[in-house]
């Protein structure tokens, strides 16, 4: 077929493209490596490998100036099976090769679409406490609430990007379609510091931060540290201002705070990011064991039960150390618990569709170095056999 | 002389640019806002609200739960005040444990009914004041709140090498804390023993004595 021998598909094959994307990677790997120590491993996983990109911010503008572990991956792929299009024949015997690569395909497969769609997340609950949400404490959403319905809110899951893009543009303005008012943001610091003062910032009007300077600080990547995402926001219903408000992850244990948009109550905060479940889980019972005469933890468990969800039915499970709860797609894992307060269970979220993706691709591998070893020993086993007989 | 190109740009015939041109427009693409509508939800888990800032609009909370399991999420760095070298004398049997934060400090009290916490924070400003941090606690017992005139008559003045410390005690069912409020300028500074009932009254003196021993670290 005359496609098989076209230029491009050629060079997306080549064997020089592999060792280019191999050295790439071998760059990608020392930099990021050292780059754990400033941005710690979340921070270097999320900037170095799972990016398409690597961008450097030159006069407040994101420029691309390294390929990310995506793209080194993804480029593999292609060139993976461009060589198979192009250089590489179906013959018996190079069946084991075959197996080889299509093992190796899934694995790079397998872990781009892990990167992109893995999620983790925390549900923390006590003994009787209903949750309908999983938290993920690495990333902060700013949260606009309608709660005029008396039995359901309908939230507004703004990413605090957004917050960011806004104050950056000329007239701050953050509004979209399906965001029921929009906002003036008059400042986003990615990280701050928080005081009481008697000189509070003379733009506020309303709300918490009445009594509260923001001062912008440095972003830290220290996984013992979490950024306060603050921000300066107006909100503007059919053309009225709202008042001023400082909104900021730093007041996540009060209360939202609340204004009145026409006939629609309003709530808005920053928050570290929700995923809504499906249903709503309710902890029934927390059990801790430890070793007799120690602190140390030997087993616990949380009783959940799973309910409201149209598609599954009502059901109690029992999780604990290494058995998961398994529920829509994603393992809820018995990860901590509160030496202060014995009611109180914390539940690891994993999403991972590809999870079965390495194993199997291991399994292929595997399969094909057999293969191809052993159709190797058994050519060398014959000839040396021949050999003798003729000898 | 021929020149030749390099090795990819030569391989790939204006790929370089292509993802180049990719990578400016992904910078570029906007965060979608997600909208769900759920049922009303209730009040957030208490566990969580143990290290929590007390009841202040400026203060921001840190969650610090023993786990064993995945990594913890990330602990908050908080708007402490600046503790400018206080000092005190630890009791005997007391073991300072690893203060994470918002703590100063922190420590493991034995005693008869199992071991208890004790934990130094401190906040700018009033944080909300006496009533509110005291309710708070009494909710963390799971008792209801006490109105202003029962908390002033159970605070108890101590005094301490920095002034007096107000001094309060409740009791849960099984579980008590004794904690005492020291306004400073500018600042207040908590101390809260919590744990089993009767290791806390077995270390009601060690803490006054915990107290009094207080002082700024550059005073003889």
């Amino acid at each position: 077929m005359s496609w098989r021998r076209s230029a491009l598909l050629k060079s997306l094959g080549s064997l020089r493209l592999t060792l280019a994307l191999l050295a790439i990677g071998l760059v990608l790997v020392f930099i990021g490596t050292i780059e754990q120590m400033p941005l710690g491993t979340y921070g270097a996983q999320k900037v170095y490998f799972k990016s398409w990109f690597v961008f450097a911010d030159l006069g407040g503008f994101p420029f691309p100036i390294l390929p990310g572990g995506q793209l080194i991956a993804s480029l593999l792929v292609v060139n993976l099976l461009a060589a198979h299009l192009t250089r590489f024949k179906l013959a018996r015997g190079k069946i084991g090769i075959h197996l080889l690569h299509a093992g190796v395909l899934l694995l790079l497969i397998g872990q781009i679409i892990a990167d992109n769609s893995q999620v983790e997340s925390f549900v923390e609950f006590e003994e009787g406490q209903t949750i309908g949400y999983s938290v993920d404490f690495h990333a902060m959403e700013f949260a606009l609430t309608d709660r005029s319905d008396p039995e359901y809110d309908v939230i507004y899951q703004v990413p605090t990007g957004r917050l960011l893009a806004a104050a950056r543009t000329r007239d701050r303005l953050l509004s979209d379609p399906v965001l029921p008012l929009s906002f003036i943001v008059h400042e986003f610091f990615p990280n701050a510091r928080l005081t009481t003062t008697d000189r509070p910032d003379h733009r506020i009007t309303h709300g918490l931060g009445l009594r509260v300077q923001a001062s912008p600080i440095p972003k830290t990547y220290n996984e013992r540290l979490r950024n306060l995402e603050t921000a300066i926001v107006e909100p503007i219903y059919q053309g009225k201002s709202l008042g001023i408000w400082m909104v900021s992850n730093a007041f996540v244990r009060q209360p939202a705070q609340t204004f009145q948009a026409g006939t629609r109550e309003f709530a808005m905060e920053i928050r570290p990011k929700r995923y809504y479940l499906p249903g709503q889980l309710t902890l029934r019972k927390f059990t801790h064991e430890r070793y007799p005469g120690t602190r140390i933890p030997k087993n616990f468990s949380s009783l959940v039960q799973i309910s409201g969800d149209p598609e599954v039915s009502d059901r109690e499970v029992l999780i604990k150390m290494n058995h998961p709860m398994r529920y829509r797609g994603q393992a809820f894992y018995q990860a901590g618990f509160d030496e202060n307060n014995p009611r109180f269970s914390r539940l690891q979220v994993v999403s991972n569709p590809s999870w079965a993706m390495p194993y199997i691709g291991l399994a292929l591998i595997t399969a094909g170095m057999v293969m191809q070893f052993s159709m190797h020993l058994i050519r060398y086993v014959r000839r040396e056999e021949a050999r003798r007989q003729t000898t | 002389m021929e020149f030749r190109a390099p090795l990819i740009s030569n391989s790939l015939h204006g790929l370089p640019q292509l993802i180049g041109l990719c990578g400016i427009l992904m910078a570029c693409q906007p965060e979608e806002i997600q909208v769900v509508k759920v049922p009303k939800e209730g009040p957030p888990p208490v566990a969580s609200q143990q290290e929590s800032a007390p009841a202040s609009s400026a203060a921001a909370a840190g969650s610090v739960a023993g786990q064993a399991g995945p990594a913890n999420p990330m602990v908050g760095e908080v708007p402490t005040a600046s503790m400018t070298g206080l000092s005190w004398t630890v009791p005997d049997g007391w073991q300072p444990k690893e203060a994470r934060a918002p703590r100063l400090a922190t420590f493991l009290v034995p005693g008869p009914g199992g071991d208890a916490d004790f934990s130094v924070t401190a906040f700018p400003g009033d944080v909300g004041g006496v009533v509110a941090n005291v309710n708070r606690w009494r909710q963390q017992l799971g008792l209801g709140p006490a109105s202003a005139q029962e908390i002033q008559a159970d605070l108890q003045p101590v005094p301490t090498g920095l002034g007096d410390a107000l001094l309060v005690r409740i009791d849960g069912s099984g579980s008590s804390t004794l904690a005492a409020i020291l306004p400073q300028p500018g600042r207040t500074v908590f101390f809260r023993l919590n744990g089993p009932t009767e290791t806390i009254a077995a270390a009601h003196s060690s803490v006054l004595t915990f107290l009094s021993s207080l002082k700024m670290r550059d005073t003889p």
